[in-house]
């Protein structure tokens, strides 16, 4: 299969980035219905093409609707510039911005492999045990980022993850 | 849940053409759905012309628009645009959440309570099967907008639903 053949399958995700996750949950919670948020805090080991290896901490909540997922994102520090990139000028505005889209894939060295081969310019990569995400840079095509993420059967079904988006 | 029932992502382009040789030459799609809806619509400024091109296509359980504004009441499209008009790369617009009863559609929409940008068709010159669309304002908490919309079975078909795709 090519890389293209596989752009938007398994997607499950509309990613978007905030000043203030609080407040950006309150913002979706309220208006959207979604109740029921899971949080991390991941500081991580990552690569970015604008600051190279290095950490990465954010915040992020996630929560369901139906089979899309919503993440809410707030960089906090390190090599976070292709989240900070997309922020409101307006420092008080917390109002969510679209980042970009994710896609589960079920091997992540065939995807890394495609991505490599097929020239795609990698943005951000990064992981945390049961976990391997990639972000391509695709702001010249689609406008935003698009993610592809591998993710365990059990991290998965933690996360609330619908059992039929198998990557 | 007001998100569920998400089946569309939607971008607008300053010229289709160039959006769609952008996509298929980056994502590898080989045929887009096409249609030029010349429309009345309905707005709180009471009903107005609404002119756009449109190409879709799915990517797996994913719908993916891409809208050029022609004329008429499409300022909700434009302000989504970058300045540049020779950039005609899609930028994201709005998602869109499937509904099979519009009557109850249309409850949920009043007690979402965001702002209407425009409703319809209340005309279109296209012949088309059964549709509304609801375009909500979301900006302000979701930062792009908002379509919920109801098809009869042959909207649906005549948008290329995926055969055994559930509404989420």
């Amino acid at each position: 299969m090519t890389l293209t053949g596989m752009h938007f399958r398994h997607f499950f995700q509309n990613a978007y980035v905030t000043r203030d996750l609080a407040r950006a949950e309150a913002l979706i919670g309220a208006r959207h219905g979604i109740g029921e948020w899971v949080h991390f805090e991941p500081e991580m080991d990552v690569f970015t093409a604008t600051d190279g290896q290095g950490m990465a901490h954010v915040k992020v909540a996630l929560g369901w609707a139906g089979n899309l997922q919503i993440e809410l994102i707030e960089p906090v520090s390190g090599n976070v510039q292709h989240y900070l990139d997309r922020l409101p000028a307006d420092e008080g505005n917390a109002s969510p911005q679209f980042h970009h889209i994710c896609m589960r894939v079920a091997d992540w060295d065939a995807t890394m492999a495609l991505v490599e081969g097929g020239g795609w310019p990698v943005a951000y990569r990064g992981g945390v045990p049961g976990c391997e995400f990639v972000y391509i840079d695709a702001r010249d095509s689609l406008g935003h980022y698009v993610e592809y993420m591998w993710m365990s059967d059990e991290m998965w079904a933690g996360s609330g993850g619908p059992a039929e988006i198998t990557g | 849940m007001f998100l569920t029932g998400h089946m569309q992502n939607a971008y607008v382009t300053h010229d289709l053409d160039k959006a769609m040789e952008i996509v298929a030459d980056r994502f590898g799609v080989e045929e887009f759905q096409r249609v030029d809806p010349d429309m009345t619509v309905n707005t709180v400024h009471g009903e107005k012309p609404l002119s756009c091109r449109v190409a879709a296509f799915w990517g797996g359980g994913l719908n993916v628009e891409i809208i050029e504004p022609v004329s008429g009441f499409v300022d909700h499209y434009v302000s989504m645009l970058p300045a540049d008009k020779s950039d005609a790369v899609p930028r994201f617009h709005h998602i869109s959440l499937r509904r099979d009863d519009e009557a109850a559609m249309r409850e949920e929409i009043a007690r979402l309570g965001l702002p209407l940008a425009f409703e319809g068709p209340v005309s279109i010159k296209d012949d088309i099967p059964s549709l509304v669309f609801v375009y909500l304002d979301g900006r302000q908490s979701l930062g792009h907008y908002v379509e919920f919309t109801w098809k009869s079975p042959e909207g649906w078909a005549f948008v290329g639903w995926p055969e055994g795709r559930p509404v989420w």
